[in-house]
């Protein structure tokens, strides 16, 4: 499984690819919505996972940007604001179950990607251990 | 959401929108404290789980890892602090402020919103006539004073282009220290819009009235003002 994390605190961002990678799972990530979408550009991922609140965009401003880029991506947004309105768009955007609220247990995360990536998984795709 | 429509879901209370504005901004800054927190004790479990499968243990890297999540204790200290002045800002009608401070305060809060509008705030409190130790104290109603400081800076950074820098100073006219003070919004970079309108349609003068301030607008040198005391001013 190769996922985009997009947030602007670079220690959680970093630290989270780090455990992620030692799980099987190739995590890329970046604190700069812009140079998210030049990832996308030059990457095939398969989930990128937002933050929803982040200086200049929001993730999802962001989310549209990277639609264009790779239809395909399917997408998880992680907050710390968890408002009403928030949420609410969150959830039209991605259904209730992929807004995470922080802080987000690892393991959590990685129900959700292989929930995401359970079509695929039907069509001989691999789970990962969470 | 802007502060007119923030008003409508706030029984039309500026004061109550602010401040839950301000306080969600703030929660959301310790929830990503806490999850890095939390990011760096699941990599100290992992790297434990892996030193029991033989893998050596780095004690350089324990050291970073642990020295992250006192980092993250320290800024969560500082919110909280901020938190609770901001809270205590209602307690009496009137207090003793120390304008420099207010500002501080008021920008410190609401940074991460500041941050999203990509301007960059210089909260340069002092200048050629007043050192920049020396408070320029006034009795005045803190909460509303933090709301107006607010409610200023966020109109004047709706006007700016992203990118550019918004400088704030604090003044008093007089060496002796008295007399009318002045926090002051301005940049070397033009506006983008007008700030005029928005600062009337979210209320700036309504707010700057209840501290006996005045909004004073300089739209040549894209500087706003707003100025305390020049009449029935209790100094300190």
């Amino acid at each position: 499984m190769q996922i985009l994390l997009v947030d602007d605190e670079k220690e959680l961002v970093s630290t989270l690819a780090e455990r992620l990678g030692f799980r099987g799972i190739q995590a890329d990530w970046t604190t700069v919505p812009n140079e998210a979408v030049d990832l996308v550009s030059r990457n095939r991922y398969e989930i990128a996972v937002l933050d929803v609140k982040m200086p200049g965009m929001n993730g999802f401003e962001l989310k549209q940007l990277l639609e264009k880029k790779a239809p395909d991506l399917k997408f998880i947004f992680m907050t710390g604001h968890g408002s009403e309105a928030c949420y609410k768009k969150g959830c039209s955007e991605t259904g209730r179950e992929y807004y995470l609220v922080k802080p987000v247990e690892i393991n959590q995360l990685i129900e959700r990607l292989n929930e995401i990536l359970s079509d695929d998984t039907c069509r001989g795709g691999k789970n990962y251990e969470s | 959401m802007n502060p007119e429509s923030q008003m409508l879901h706030s029984g039309e209370s500026p004061g109550l929108a602010y401040f839950g504005k301000m306080t969600a901004t703030m929660s959301h800054e310790l929830k990503n404290c806490l999850a890095i927190m939390n990011e760096n004790a699941g990599l100290i479990q992992d790297l434990l789980v892996m030193n029991r499968s033989g893998q050596p243990l780095e004690p350089e890297r324990l050291d970073r890892i642990t020295g992250g999540i006192s980092r993250q204790i320290q800024r969560a200290d500082n919110l909280l602090k901020q938190m609770n002045t901001f809270a205590h800002s209602v307690d009496l009608p009137e207090q003793q402020v120390n304008l420099k401070e207010a500002v501080h305060l008021a920008a410190s809060i609401g940074a991460r919103l500041a941050a999203n509008k990509r301007v960059e705030i210089r909260p340069s409190v002092s200048d050629s006539e007043n050192a920049s130790d020396r408070p320029v104290s006034m009795k005045l109603a803190f909460f509303p004073l933090l709301n107006l400081i607010w409610q200023t800076l966020e109109a004047v950074m709706t006007a700016m282009e992203p990118g550019t820098i918004l400088d704030i100073t604090v003044t008093r006219n007089l060496e002796s220290g008295q007399g009318p003070a002045c926090i002051r919004f301005f940049s070397s970079d033009d506006f983008k819009i007008a700030v005029e309108p928005i600062l009337f349609s979210w209320g700036v003068p309504d707010l700057a009235s209840r501290v006996s301030a005045r909004v004073a607008h300089t739209p040549e040198i894209n500087r706003v003002d707003l100025i305390f005391g020049e009449t029935a001013t209790k100094e300190s």
